[in-house]
């Protein structure tokens, strides 16, 4: 992990789509050694652990110091973790933070041990400390997801743009999408309006409505195989008029679909928005 | 209340519903000059013809200009040609405006839906619908109407195939276009017109035959079947041909366009319309060659139209109607091509509640 790590920060010269920052190899580094730092005192605590047996009713010493060697191991291996993943901003601010409160936690721990050590201080320490460290716990796998999720398209990709040649009549096709888009954006905005007859003058005969009128009485059989087809057996209890029944079926279609588009749409917009706050970040 | 507005090349159909009727208003969409003279327009008032007067002199209106044109064998223009507003024709505006006001007549409440059919962009010219449906809005939009447009493709669908819920083929064979739409559950998934139609037919059958083209258009329509057995000299022999000729291109151009695209994998119906599509025989010579064709989607019927002159019409009146009843329910608008913005939207349903 370390060593792709490594390999980003080299070949990625600015700050990612997902708002990852660049990480130089010096916070790698001093990452790692928090790192190593961490699980030599987890060792350390272990050992005390071990070697004292300890239990309720050691001594206070060992126990205070068996306890700060784990916190402050743990706490050294997270913040080392965090260092040597690729951070957003917010996330170095939040392992500054979070590195605090813990620390926060194991000093008051070291100062008030065992004289003052009651509760509700015990609860306080234990809170802060927990806080802490699900800080730090929650930060690294934050960015590790968001890594993840920048990199797995990344060289399929690019991949595709070494690979992918366009034939004259794709580009040709493609240039004549994009014009018609843009017409069509163009058009849209456009308000046609129609100019008055002038000098139009109508002759004697002008009446309101004209034409051949064709009366159809409207055609109701498809309406029945309809019902038949949809609900077999069921009685009419509406309208029986061809277009009105056809118009309320085609209504109730286009209801259907436009249910589904929105849920969908509004999980999509979920995913954009949240997406794009980070990519503004 | 709600209509449907079918804008054709050769023929401006408005449906409406009165009882349980469908009122179909049909007007031809051409118009004819004359020499102004006391007498010609007497003679035209006492007719009843539907006329206006310029300064160039008198254009006859809608059917009777095509009539006189046809008696004076002299040449109707036509505001449109190819399906769109025709680029020489674009001083025949006002005209059209005039058909279309004497078909649709008055809104019978505010903001009464309408919704007019244009075609799709075509395939095989290098044409564009946009400016043509853009003024065609702006044309139904000025008689106070809450306009909305549709493809001539799919208002074939929705008027035809509500048994197959409005899943399906619907081709418009028109005068100057042909249009064809593929639909998935009402919504469309494939859309293109192709450049030739009823007028095509009656160009060619005009070049063989040396017939002025409107006596061939005037024959075509007067046609009761495209027989195989036709007199020598008489155009009938040419419009079979021409007629065999344009379902061939059809089917070819629906087949090259299906293999860009991945429909649900279903049977279609196909539903065939248009005025174009009225000759006895023309439906048996589609079947017959969309059948030999071998289609890349399954076919489960093909079907005519029941009155298909006047399908495209229906279709816009069912959108029409839909439209209202979503209206009613604040639900959702049909198509995206909508031409009043949200806030119109909005201020109709609070309306409505």
């Amino acid at each position: 992990m370390g060593s792709e790590m490594h390999e980003d920060s080299l070949t990625e010269g600015k700050g990612s789509s997902t708002g990852l920052l660049r990480r130089g190899l010096s916070i790698y580094y001093v990452g790692s050694m928090f790192f190593v730092a961490g699980i030599a005192l987890v060792a350390l605590g272990s050992a005390f652990v071990m070697i004292f047996q300890i239990h309720y009713g050691s001594e206070a010493d060992k126990i205070l110091y068996t306890a700060l060697f784990l916190g402050t191991g743990i706490t050294l291996i997270l913040i080392g973790i965090n260092l040597m993943i690729k951070q957003t901003k917010k996330g170095y601010y939040v392992v500054g933070v979070s590195a605090f409160i813990s620390s926060l936690a194991l000093l008051i721990l070291a100062t008030n041990y065992l004289h003052n050590w009651y509760y509700p201080l015990i609860s306080y320490v234990l809170a802060l400390y927990v806080i802490g460290f699900l800080m730090l716990l929650g930060n690294a796998f934050a960015n590790v997801t968001l890594w993840i999720i920048e990199k797995s398209p990344g060289p399929m990709v690019r991949e595709e743009r070494l690979t992918k040649t366009y034939t004259d009549e794709e580009i040709q096709r493609d240039i004549e999408e994009a014009t018609r888009k843009s017409i069509e954006t163009t058009a849209s905005g456009l308000q046609f309006e129609v100019d008055d007859m002038g000098d139009i003058k109508l002759g004697k005969y002008s009446p309101k409505t004209c034409g051949l009128i064709t009366r159809i009485k409207d055609d109701i059989s498809e309406i029945i195989s309809l019902k038949q087809t949809m609900a077999p057996g069921a009685t009419d209890k509406w309208g029986s008029i061809g277009v009105d029944k056809a118009s309320t079926q085609l209504a109730e279609t286009m209801m259907q679909k436009k249910v589904e588009k929105r849920l969908f749409e509004g999980f999509k917009e979920r995913i954009l928005k949240r997406f794009g706050k980070q990519k503004n970040n | 209340m709600a209509k449907g507005l079918d804008i054709g090349t050769m023929n401006i159909i408005c449906a409406e519903k009165e009882g349980e009727d469908v009122v179909f208003m049909q007007q031809r969409n051409a118009f004819m000059n004359l020499d102004s003279s006391d007498l010609t327009k007497n003679m035209l008032d006492i007719s009843k013809v539907l006329y206006i007067e310029e300064e160039k002199g008198i254009s006859l209106l809608g059917e009777d200009a095509f009539k006189f044109a046809t008696i004076f064998e002299k040449e109707a223009r036509r505001p449109m040609s190819h399906g769109i507003i025709s680029p020489r024709e674009k001083e025949a505006i006002p005209i059209m405006k005039l058909i279309v006001e004497r078909v649709l007549g008055q809104p019978r409440s505010k903001n009464e839906v309408l919704y007019i059919s244009t075609p799709a962009n075509p395939v095989d010219t290098d044409m564009d619908v946009l400016y043509h449906k853009k003024t065609m809005e702006a044309l139904a939009r000025g008689l106070n109407y809450d306009t909305h447009v549709i493809d001539e493709g799919l208002a074939v669908i929705y008027s035809e195939l509500s048994d197959y819920n409005f899943t399906g083929i619907g081709i418009s064979v028109g005068a100057g276009l042909t249009n064809v739409t593929l639909a998935y559950l009402g919504t469309p998934l494939m859309s293109f017109s192709i450049g030739r139609g009823g007028d095509w037919i009656d160009e060619q059958v005009s070049k063989s035959t040396g017939l002025p083209k409107e006596h061939v258009t005037h024959r075509k329509e007067q046609i009761s079947k495209l027989s195989k057995q036709v007199k020598i000299g008489s155009p009938d022999g040419a419009i079979t041909i021409y007629y065999n000729a344009l379902v061939t291109y059809i089917v070819q151009n629906l087949n090259k366009r299906l293999a860009e695209i991945t429909p649900p994998k279903v049977a279609f119906p196909v539903v065939v319309a248009g005025g174009s599509a009225l000759p006895e025989g023309f439906f048996e010579m589609f079947e017959k060659n969309l059948r030999e064709s071998k289609l890349r989607v399954e076919i489960s019927k093909i079907k005519r139209a029941r009155d298909p002159l006047y399908t495209v019409a229906r279709g816009c009146l069912i959108a029409a109607k839909t439209q209202e009843e979503g209206k009613r329910r604040a639900g959702p608008s049909l198509t995206e091509q909508k031409v009043e913005g949200k806030t119109e939207k909005k201020k109709a349903q609070k309306k409505s509640k």
